[in-house]
């Protein structure tokens, strides 16, 4: 028996039915893992560890054990989305900690928090001052919501009455040197009218651009493989 | 990628894997004379109780080959403790084939076989 070889395809196996029971779970974010999703992500991770280095016991029941894994956490993501009851029950309910600018002693007793907790949280959030705050969530994630009182909102272009244009999503034009034909079709533009946008940034041809983008208004932003950076500042940086 | 395509690769694969994984039953059968394990066992069995020593050396060291050969083929379904204990099993019945024990040398065949009906299972 060759046990690097037998790791090696087990770590293969492990790897990408890992991957592709990710895939069909979904692309929740680190953030939005409610606790037990955590726990159950580490579980199936686990799992597919003892697979690849556990060669006392076969690897199917491992294998057996990563696919049930998936398919409960499947059925409990199926059943969340479809009854709101449920919901409730397996991911709890945000919790609201500060109620018109007053801590809620018991909610954050019930949730096991101490107000040390919550200033912490609320100075991750840049508060230091707890009376900024209206409103303060804490949700089924762990993630602290907060509303701040209006006089501490920051002013933004409507407070004052200023109309400003709309900015839409930047496209690319070019990426990795390489033209995105399809963006151009999509702004009715072909590649000579790219070629003279880039030469009048200084870059004699697509390949010399690593990124071109347009935003809606027309203005481009553009960046090429060689910057004029002087590399003694840019150590520095480092 | 094509939808289709992006559903039958993964089927694909898991497919693969799951052959790789439960087969080991299926490849421990013999693919010739030369792997034929059990034969061997069984050959070595009658030798034993006939006190033909001498026979059944030679077959233990063709069995020894014999799973060798097995072993390449059912390493990624079966478990490292039963491929190792097989292994022993074999080589304490060397032993007791030199000091022609009987009892000795049934006994670890006897355990050979029933490694063998658990490999892979």
């Amino acid at each position: 028996m060759i046990e690097t070889l037998v790791v090696v395809v087990r770590s293969i196996i492990a790897f990408i039915s890992l991957l592709i029971f990710a895939r069909i779970l979904g692309k929740q974010q680190i953030s939005q893992l409610s606790f037990f999703d955590y726990i159950t992500g580490i579980t199936i991770g686990s799992i597919a560890a003892t697979l690849t280095t556990d060669l006392t016991s076969r690897a199917w029941p491992h294998w057996v054990g990563l696919l049930t894994w998936t398919i409960l956490v499947f059925i409990f993501q199926w059943s969340v989305l479809k009854g709101r009851t449920i919901a409730k029950y397996i991911d709890g309910e945000p919790a609201v900690v500060i109620m018109n600018g007053k801590i809620m002693e018991e909610t954050l007793k019930k949730i096991k928090y101490r107000a040390s907790d919550l200033l912490k949280l609320l100075r991750e959030k840049q508060i230091f001052d707890i009376s900024e705050v209206e409103y303060a969530v804490f949700e089924t994630s762990g993630e602290l919501s907060i509303l701040k009182k209006s006089e501490y909102q920051p002013l933004t272009p409507k407070d004052i009455g200023l109309l400003t244009p709309y900015k839409g999503m930047s496209k690319e034009l070019i990426y990795d040197g390489k033209v995105m034909e399809q963006n151009l079709l999509y702004i009715d533009k072909d590649k000579d009218w790219l070629l003279n946008q880039i030469r009048a940034y200084g870059f004699g041809a697509f390949e010399e651009v690593f990124l071109a983008l347009i935003d809606e208004t027309g203005n481009m932003f553009i960046d090429g493989y060689k910057d004029s950076i002087d590399p003694k500042e840019q150590k520095s940086l480092e | 990628m094509k939808r289709s395509v992006r559903i039958i690769i993964p089927i694909i694969l898991i497919a693969i894997f799951i052959a790789v994984m439960t087969t080991g039953a299926l490849l421990k059968r013999p693919f010739g004379t030369e792997d034929d394990v059990m034969e061997l066992i069984a050959k070595m069995e009658t030798e034993v109780l006939n006190n033909e020593w001498d026979k059944a050396s030679q077959h233990l060291d063709e069995a020894k080959k014999a799973w060798t050969k097995v072993v390449h083929r059912i390493q990624f379904s079966a478990e490292r403790g039963e491929i190792s204990t097989l292994h022993k099993s074999l080589d304490r019945t060397e032993g007791f084939i030199k000091a022609e024990d009987v009892g000795g040398a049934m006994a670890e065949l006897a355990e050979a076989r029933h490694i063998w009906k658990e490999l892979g299972k």
